[in-house]
Order: C-alpha cells, then sequence, then structure tokens
C-alpha cells in the first residue's frame, strides 16, 4: 500500500513539475514585464512630429497608435491579393517619418515588440544613412537577425553598410 | 487470457547513458535547425533543382513505419488474435510516435517554421495535399492516443472500435502520403500506383521494424518471448515483402513501357548512384534475400535470421524512400521534346543531389526526440508485458514450435 | 491506476488545449471575406514573345528584372534565382538546325498547379490571371517548386544585402517566389521590366498585354502567327506564347 502512494505522490510530482515549467512560466514572464514596462517612466513613448507638408496623418493618432497593424494588413491584403492599390503605403510613412529609429522603434523597442517587416520592406533606420548606401541586413528586425552578428558566423554576405 | 503489463525499472546505467546520448543528439540537431532558420536553407544540401532533400525523405518514411505498427497491433484489436494482445500497446504507442516523428521532421523542414503553427490552419487549401495530410496526421495521433487509452483501460468494444479506425485511418493517410508526390505533374512522380507502392512498403517496414523492436526489447528486459510469435510474424512479413515488389514492378514496368518516360525511367532505375540504390539497395538486399530467408523453412523458423531479414527490409524501404523523393527531382522536366539545351544559366539537365551534414543532424536529433520518448514511455507507462506466450497451438505452426503449459 | 489516470488526465488536457487552439483559428479563418477571384474583372494578363527578335547574347530583360524586384543572385546556381532566365536550344535530330535562345519565366498558367497544391493558398491566381506569391503567408514548404512542371519557381535560400529598388520589397529567406508579371507595375498602367528594357534596346521581343481584349498587340499577334506554349500537353494553359518556337 505505501507502494501505491509513493508511486501516485510521484505522479503528481511530475505533473506539478510540468505545470511549473508549461504553464506558470510563461505566463509569470509575461506578467512580470507588463507591470514593468507599465510602471516605467517613460510611459507612452515620444515621436518626434516631423516637418512636412501634410496637415495631418492618414488616419487619427489614437488610432494609429493601438491600431496601426490592422491598417497596414488590410492594406496589404487588398494590395496584395486583390491588386488594389490605393493612396497609402507602406512608403508613404517615410513622407513624414523618414527614420524608423525615431518613428517605428520608438514604440516596439518599449513593448519588446519586433514585426518582421523591415527585413523586406525597405525603412531607413536613420536619415543619415538614405543617401544609398541602405541595405536590408540592418533591418534588424527580422528573425534570422536574433544572433548578434547575422550571416558572419556562416561566412555569408555581410559589409559594413 | 490474462496478460501482465509492467513498465521497466529504468534504472540501469545502459539506460541513462542512452538517454544522456539521445539528449546531446536532440541538442545538436536543434541547433542546427536554428542555424537555418536565421542563416536560410542554403546551409543544407537542398537546392533550386533540388528542394526536397532528407527530411522530406526521413518524413515519408516514418510515417511508413507507423502502419507496420498499427498492424501487429491491430492483429489483436481487429482480428481479436490474443496471441498479440501482449505486443497491441507498444504498437500502438510506437505508431503515435512515428506519425510525430514525421511531422517533426515536416516543420524543421520549412522555411517559415513560425508561420507553420498558423498558416495551414487558418488558411487551409482543401485541394492541396500538404494541406490534407498533416490533417490525417494529427488525426491519426489523437485516434492513437484513443487507442492507446482503451488498451489500457481494458475496454473491449472501445478497442475494437478504435482498433478499426485506426487500421483504416492509416490506410488514408498512406494513400494520402503517396499522394503528395503521385498527384503532381514531374514525370518521376505521376504515377497512380505511387499511393499503393507506399501503403505495401509502409507495411513490410512497419512489420520488419516491429519484429526488431520485439525481440530487441524482450531480450534487454530478460521477458520471455516465445519463438511461435515471432515467426508467424515473420510469414507476415514476407507476404509484405512479395506484395510491395509486385506494385514497384507494375510501376517501373509501366514507366519504362511508356515511352514519353522512358528516358526519365532509365535514369531513374540505372543511372547515377540511384541504379545501385534501386537494384542493390531495394531489390536485393530489401526484397529478394529477406523473402527468400523468410519462406525457406530452416532461416524463417529462426529468430536471428528472421531479426536480420528485419533489418534487410528496413534498409531496402529506406533505400526505396529515397527513390521516390529525390530521383523525380534530379531528373528534368522535358520543355523542349527533341531539342537539347546548348547553354544555360541554372541547371537545366541532370543535377545530384547531396545532403549536407546540419540535414543529417536535423533527421538524428527528430529521431533521439522519438527514442526518448520511447523509452520514457517504456519506464512510465505500462507498455511492455511482462512474457509473451502462446497457449494454444494455431494449425500453420504446429509442427515447428512448442506450445507453452498453460499456467 | 494512477499512471492511467496521469494519461487520461494528460489526454484530456492535450485534447483540451488543441481545440481551444483550433477554435481560435477558426475564428481567424473566417476574419478576411473576399476570396481571391472574386472581384469582378474583364482583364486577362498574357504575354508573348518572339524568338525571332529575341538575340542569343542579350540578357537586357534578365537584368532589368533583377533591379527591379530585388531578385537574388550569389554567382552559385545552386541558389540563384532568376524569375525569367535564357536558354539556347538546338535541335537533337536535325544536323543544320541553329540555336535559339528562348527566355522561360513563370507562364501564369490558367490552371496552376503550383496554386493547387500550396497548402495555404499563399500562392494563387489573382483576378486577373496573374499567379502570385503573398511572401506575408509563405511557409516555405517548397511543394510548389516541386509541382511546377516549368522549373519556374525559386525557392529563396540564401538573402544577400543588394537591395536596387528601395521602392519594391525584398523577400526574405525561406520563402517562395516567381515572375510576377512586374504585377505592382501592371496594376498603374505600367509595363513590366523586362518588356521596358527590351523596348529600349529597340528589340521588342517580349510583349505583355490583355488577352480578352482581341485589339491589343498580343491578342493581334497571337491571332496572326503561328504561335506555341511550353508543355501544352500538360492542360495548364500557360499564358506565355512563343511565335517562332
Amino acid at each position: 500500500m505505501n507502494v501505491k502512494k509513493d508511486a501516485h505522490s510521484k505522479t503528481k510530482a511530475i505533473a506539478v513539475t510540468i505545470l511549473i515549467f508549461v504553464i506558470l512560466v510563461p505566463v509569470g514572464y509575461s506578467l512580470v514585464t507588463y507591470v514593468f514596462a507599465r510602471s516605467s517612466p517613460k510611459g507612452v513613448p515620444f515621436i518626434e512630429m516631423p516637418a512636412s507638408q501634410y496637415e495631418k496623418c492618414v488616419r487619427e493618432t489614437e488610432y494609429m497608435r493601438y491600431h496601426h497593424w490592422e491598417l497596414l494588413q488590410q492594406i496589404r491584403d487588398e494590395v496584395v491579393r486583390d491588386g488594389i492599390r490605393g493612396d497609402i503605403k507602406l512608403s508613404s510613412c517615410r513622407e513624414c517619418h523618414p527614420n524608423r529609429e525615431q518613428f517605428c522603434n520608438q514604440c516596439h523597442n518599449a513593448v519588446n515588440l519586433q514585426p518582421d517587416c523591415f527585413g523586406c520592406h525597405y525603412y531607413p533606420a536613420s536619415t543619415q544613412a538614405t543617401s544609398g548606401e541602405m541595405h536590408g541586413n540592418e533591418a534588424g528586425l527580422h528573425p534570422k537577425n536574433i544572433i548578434t552578428e547575422p550571416g558572419r558566423a556562416m561566412g555569408g554576405e555581410q559589409d559594413d553598410g | 487470457m490474462e496478460v501482465d503489463f509492467k513498465s521497466i525499472e529504468g534504472k540501469s546505467l545502459q539506460y541513462y547513458l542512452l538517454l544522456f546520448v539521445l539528449v546531446v543528439l536532440v541538442c545538436a540537431g536543434a541547433f542546427s535547425t536554428y542555424l537555418m532558420i536565421t542563416q536560410g536553407i542554403y546551409l543544407s544540401g537542398m537546392t533550386n533543382r533540388v528542394p526536397w532533400g532528407l527530411q522530406i525523405v526521413m518524413a515519408v518514411f516514418y510515417i511508413g513505419l507507423s502502419a507496420g505498427s498499427l498492424v501487429v497491433s491491430g492483429l489483436y484489436g481487429i482480428f481479436g488474435k490474443m496471441e498479440y494482445k501482449p505486443f497491441a500497446r507498444m504498437a500502438a504507442f510506437m505508431a503515435m510516435l512515428f506519425l510525430i516523428a514525421g511531422l517533426l521532421s515536416i516543420v524543421t523542414d520549412q522555411g517559415r517554421i513560425d508561420r507553420v503553427f498558423v498558416e495551414p490552419f487558418s488558411h487551409f487549401n482543401v485541394i492541396s495535399m500538404f494541406s490534407i495530410n498533416p490533417a490525417l496526421y494529427m488525426g491519426h495521433v489523437m485516434i492513437c492516443i484513443i487507442y492507446l487509452w482503451a488498451l489500457f483501460k481494458e475496454k473491449g468494444l472501445l478497442t475494437k472500435v478504435a482498433s478499426v479506425t485506426v487500421v483504416l485511418w492509416a490506410l488514408c493517410v498512406h494513400t494520402g502520403t503517396g499522394a503528395i508526390f503521385a498527384f503532381v505533374p514531374r514525370e518521376l512522380y505521376n504515377t497512380a500506383l505511387l499511393p499503393p507502392s507506399f501503403v505495401a512498403a509502409a507495411l513490410s517496414s512497419g512489420a520488419a521494424l516491429m519484429i526488431i523492436v520485439i525481440v530487441s526489447l524482450f531480450k534487454i528486459t530478460k521477458r520471455h518471448l516465445d519463438i511461435g510469435l515471432v515467426i508467424w510474424l515473420g510469414r507476415l512479413l514476407a507476404v509484405f515483402i512479395v506484395v510491395a515488389m509486385y506494385v514497384i514492378l507494375i510501376e517501373n514496368a509501366h514507366r519504362y513501357y511508356q515511352i514519353e518516360s522512358r528516358e526519365a525511367t532509365f535514369y531513374y532505375l540505372f543511372g547515377s548512384y540511384h541504379g545501385l540504390l534501386f537494384w542493390g539497395g531495394l531489390i536485393i538486399v530489401g526484397s529478394i534475400i529477406p523473402a527468400s530467408l523468410l519462406f525457406k523453412r530452416k532461416t524463417g523458423t529462426s529468430v536471428p535470421w528472421i531479426v536480420f531479414s528485419s533489418v534487410l527490409v528496413v534498409i531496402g524501404v529506406m533505400c526505396e524512400r529515397y527513390l521516390i523523393v529525390i530521383p523525380g527531382q534530379e531528373h528534368p522536366p522535358d520543355l523542349f521534346p527533341g531539342m537539347e539545351v546548348t547553354s544555360t544559366v541554372l541547371a537545366e539537365g541532370i543535377v545530384t543531389y547531396s545532403m549536407s551534414f546540419l540535414e543529417l543532424l536535423q533527421a538524428l536529433s527528430v529521431f533521439s526526440l522519438i527514442g526518448i520518448m520511447f523509452i520514457l514511455g517504456l519506464k512510465y507507462l505500462p507498455l511492455l508485458p511482462t512474457e509473451a506466450r502462446i497457449y494454444e497451438r494455431s494449425q500453420m505452426l504446429k509442427d515447428l514450435v512448442p506450445v507453452s503449459e498453460k499456467p | 491506476m494512477d499512471r492511467r489516470d496521469f494519461i487520461r488526465t494528460g489526454g484530456i488536457l492535450l485534447v483540451g488545449a488543441s481545440s481551444a487552439y483550433g477554435l481560435r483559428m477558426l475564428a481567424v479563418s473566417s476574419s478576411r471575406a473576399p476570396s481571391p477571384g472574386s472581384l469582378p474583372t474583364t482583364r486577362k494578363w498574357g504575354m508573348v514573345i518572339d524568338l525571332n527578335k529575341c538575340s542569343s547574347d542579350c540578357n537586357v530583360c534578365m537584368d532589368a528584372c533583377r533591379k527591379e524586384n530585388n531578385v537574388a543572385i550569389h554567382g552559385d546556381e545552386r541558389w540563384d534565382i532568376h524569375w525569367i532566365r535564357k536558354v539556347k536550344i538546338k535541335s537533337k535530330n536535325l544536323n543544320n538546325s541553329g540555336e535559339k535562345s528562348v527566355p522561360l519565366l513563370c507562364n501564369h498558367c490558367e490552371h496552376p498547379p503550383c496554386a493547387q497544391v500550396c497548402p495555404v493558398q499563399a500562392t494563387y491566381k489573382r483576378h486577373d490571371g496573374i499567379v502570385i506569391v503573398d511572401h506575408h503567408r509563405c511557409i516555405g514548404c517548397r511543394y510548389c517548386i516541386i509541382a511546377c512542371p516549368y522549373n519556374a519557381r525559386y525557392f529563396n535560400y540564401k538573402e544577400n544585402d543588394d537591395w536596387p529598388n528601395k521602392d519594391f520589397p525584398k523577400r526574405s529567406h525561406g520563402v517562395a517566389e516567381a515572375c510576377t508579371f512586374c504585377a505592382h507595375l501592371l496594376d498603374e498602367g505600367k509595363q513590366p521590366a523586362c518588356v521596358e528594357a527590351c523596348q529600349r534596346i529597340n528589340a521588342g521581343a517580349i510583349m505583355v498585354g490583355d488577352l480578352n481584349d482581341p485589339e491589343s498587340d498580343v491578342s493581334q499577334i497571337i491571332a496572326n502567327n503561328p504561335i506555341k506554349r511550353i508543355r501544352e500537353d500538360l492542360g495548364t494553359e500557360p499564358k506565355v506564347y512563343y511565335v517562332g518556337l
């Protein structure tokens, strides 16, 4: 009878261990990072308003702040799958916000988000480099760039940009 | 007949050593997959002309192996052969593991693994074999879990229903896997005999692997195994080999006879190293030698010879899976009949596929992962019987083997 | 007994988790209503290549395509991508036949096998007949490359830093790609890069136009010349027509 009890508690131990690692660690990590992000002194990141010939953005600021990806996905589906090209493109954002560091990355870094748009779509990281020598590898937000020096380990083409 | 199932102790040095080796292999392969995710699949041996390499070969190999295990399990579940009840749980468990290995091989081969867990479900393409098949595989895993549960709980009716379902579903799975290749307009793929050939080779390789695993496991854990059970399985294997040979014969005869595919078939049968793989690996080593060994009375009733034949069959089917996938890509489509290509920028003729070390690591890691699951299952689940005996003489074996005394 | 309970509980958790996952997928799948091919259109893009005007040592179409579409090249034929490529062919049986230089590209078939086999519908035929890859959705399974009977599709095995046309995206590694008939240019009323380049050197061997319009250049050439498509016996109905093949 004791043997059965030991076996039962051993099974319980295994179940609890799995429960901890599979469920509680990811949830706990997310909670902790969320609390830290909210309580950070910077709060909502500041995006400098550029000088441009347009009066306002294509959508309101509040909508853009919390739903811009929905707009981008809708445009993407219309353009790619239906071939309907309107006035708004990813590149139209560049007309007022030419610099990814001061625009996209401000919020993305604050919430620790890495969309992989920029591995394929050109968006210069800084305005100094727009004069022709920009290369795709400096996008920095593609899964391939998880390691610090993409390409160098296996002898791929990595230049200084 | 009461069969007592007991898990293994799993505390020996060999057990932990094996576990350690397998974990190391899994990590090595995981690192190799990570490199391919971050750098690009050019690190493997796959090229513009050969986009499917070792991982897909292993995927179809594993899927094939799951069929034979289920046949052995179905001997008890469907046909009620009580002498095979001892193997039913192990066989169902192994079938499930092979399916998981097949799915893993495919998933680690994708260009964008981050999307493969989302897109195939949200945007299912009902006419694509690559959509239908993973759905079939996953359903099959679920049914195997239900079947295992029915076996563990000794539920008679559910066992029978589940085992019939699982065998029929396995038929769909293997036909579907063959259809991945057969339904595509590539010269060396496009034959309606490929799905049946697939099923036949799956049955023979799975039964062979079951024989190998049963004999080795019972030997290692020092549990009694009546050789009559192995001999009967050996005969079953011999029948499967003959059926598989027949379908392969018809498939290649038809391809060769047809004028338009004759040149491609000649390349398939006799060209480069495939000729050696086909005639040496599949026909002689994989089919003729094992079949003759199993049909001859002296070698067909001796367990070491049966195990040896099973190993040859597994090697032969591995060659066959390779032959299904790779030569069809190496041989070019005939875009300009009657013309020859004199200058190209890309390779337009026959190319060669050479696998890379990283792909081998990936394949080893998938195998090691299911190995780990298997030996952990042996330790924590009552999969293995304490002994496997025949208590009643069957007509076929009555002169060949002694039967045990009833307890 | 307790191990079986463990299996049972584990199995229930597994089934529950996967159904939850599956239900979420069902919710996602119904979020976008219009399907490709449902938009009304009267256009069907097709291409005519006149081999009599295509010269053997000319490669401007390949260079223009590469520069317009950021097509990756590494100098290694294992991984180089050529959305349009040229081969030279010669008759095997006749001794005195000359060499012909043939550009090969995606034929944008009317019944594309690549779209049939794509497991996520990333490769599909647009309403105007162009077969295109949605690189946001492609999972890189390479089944479309296996299925294409013309070897016209490529997998992006390796990236490099070249980005000649910053107004057009380039593909990162892990997705399949093929000629798009420069759909982004055709949608705006311009001509594809290869067509424009061929016209610029005054060869005019490649032309793209509306097959549904009987007055268009391509329809006229198809109506008035002996034309041939590659592997017409397959039934894929390719839309690249060759004059002089």
